[in-house]
């Protein structure tokens, strides 16, 4: 009987290519994922979030902190044309509560109101 | 330029007014997103499959060279044949011979398979290691110089800067005409399908000495032109002067 063509030799070579570069883009996906999901405001925010929850005095307080959503926070200047995301990592900057927490997440003695 | 009768109404039909505004933006992103698209997919549709029916843009040789340097180790005479449907009709391909042929399946398709992979790799590589640039608010009062076109379009732009109508009109204009006028003149079959071929050392030379060009034009576009689109060296680029706050 003869070969057929996808039992042939030459195409050998080929199958070691694509589980190479399989397992490759397979892996890069999940870096991908993971670099996305563990940014360092990311994990920041997570910080912020569990002291919140830490600190809240009633079920309600602590149901909203759970609620808060991991983002970027941007504020937006349109009048000199600029946006400040600085509160995506130091989130406590006007929360005098938090008074010398290390960190990105300390309270910023000078930040009320903002002097430009 | 002027287009009588028609003008005004093509005008306010792609502005959505009389003056470029936000209902022209929307307009254009639309235009962009969905009609040159759709357009695009049929024309490419109607490519393949036209390139399909005549057998493919290349074919790989005589039958001595396909057993050498696809590697095989006889000729497949037992090819079967993938057929997606049965039709009457002539295609160049009937009548030859088909101990000049391999078939797509596995032996292209293999090919472009790993293609595709190492494409997909390399795009994942990319976009995880090296971050888009962020910049400030677009401002129309106060455009970046230079104002630079994506990179792809930096070859043209560079031609531009040295006229407009010649370098944005008539070059590009003149090569996408002989792009399409090729297969009628070129009709010769000796050669095709092999890397540097002999016979094909004109077509070759011409081919790379057009893509050398369009090279060395985007690189001058992206590295060394500076404010104002003067000439300067990469490594002393100064930053994109915005107007500063």
């Amino acid at each position: 009987m003869k070969v057929t063509d996808m039992q042939n030799d030459s195409l050998r070579k080929f199958y070691a290519w694509f589980t190479f570069l399989g397992l490759l883009v397979g892996s890069l996906v999940v870096l991908g994922y993971y670099k996305d999901e563990y940014r360092e405001w990311k994990d920041y925010q997570r910080k912020f979030i569990q002291e919140e929850i830490k600190r809240a005095a009633t079920p309600q307080q602590k149901a909203a902190a759970a609620r808060m959503a991991i983002e970027i926070k941007q504020i937006s200047l349109p009048e000199l044309n600029r946006v400040d995301r600085c509160t995506s990592c130091h989130l406590a900057v006007e929360d005098p509560t938090y008074g010398g927490f290390p960190q990105p997440l300390a309270y910023h003695p000078s930040s009320q109101p903002a002097s430009l | 330029m002027y287009r009588p009768v028609v003008g005004p109404k093509l005008q306010y039909l792609l502005l959505g007014g009389h003056t470029v505004g936000q209902e022209a933006l929307t307009r254009f992103y639309a235009l962009h997103m969905i009609v040159l698209p759709a357009i695009t997919f049929f024309l490419v549709s109607v490519h393949l499959w036209r390139v399909r029916k005549d057998g493919g843009l290349s074919r790989p040789g005589e039958a001595g060279d396909v057993v050498e340097r696809m590697g095989l180790s006889e000729l497949p005479t037992n090819k079967s044949y993938g057929l997606m449907e049965l039709a009457r009709g002539s295609t160049p391909q009937v009548g030859k011979n088909p101990d000049e042929e391999v078939s797509s399946w596995p032996h292209l398709i293999f090919r472009e398979l790993l293609l595709f992979l190492v494409v997909v790799a390399a795009l994942l590589v990319l976009s995880i290691f090296f971050n888009a640039p962020l910049e400030e608010f677009a401002n129309p009062i106060h455009p970046p110089n230079p104002a630079k076109a994506p990179w792809y379009f930096l070859g043209l732009q560079e031609l531009v800067s040295y006229s407009a109508f010649w370098g944005g009109v008539v070059v590009p204009g003149l090569l996408v005409l002989v792009l399409v006028a090729l297969p009628y003149f070129d009709r010769q079959l000796h050669g095709v399908g092999r890397w540097f071929a002999h016979e094909r050392r004109l077509a070759n030379s011409i081919f790379t000495f057009c893509l050398i060009v369009a090279v060395v034009l985007t690189l001058i576009g992206t590295y060394f032109r500076g404010p104002n689109w003067s000439w300067q060296v990469p490594w002393k680029t100064p930053p994109v002067s915005h107007e500063s706050h």
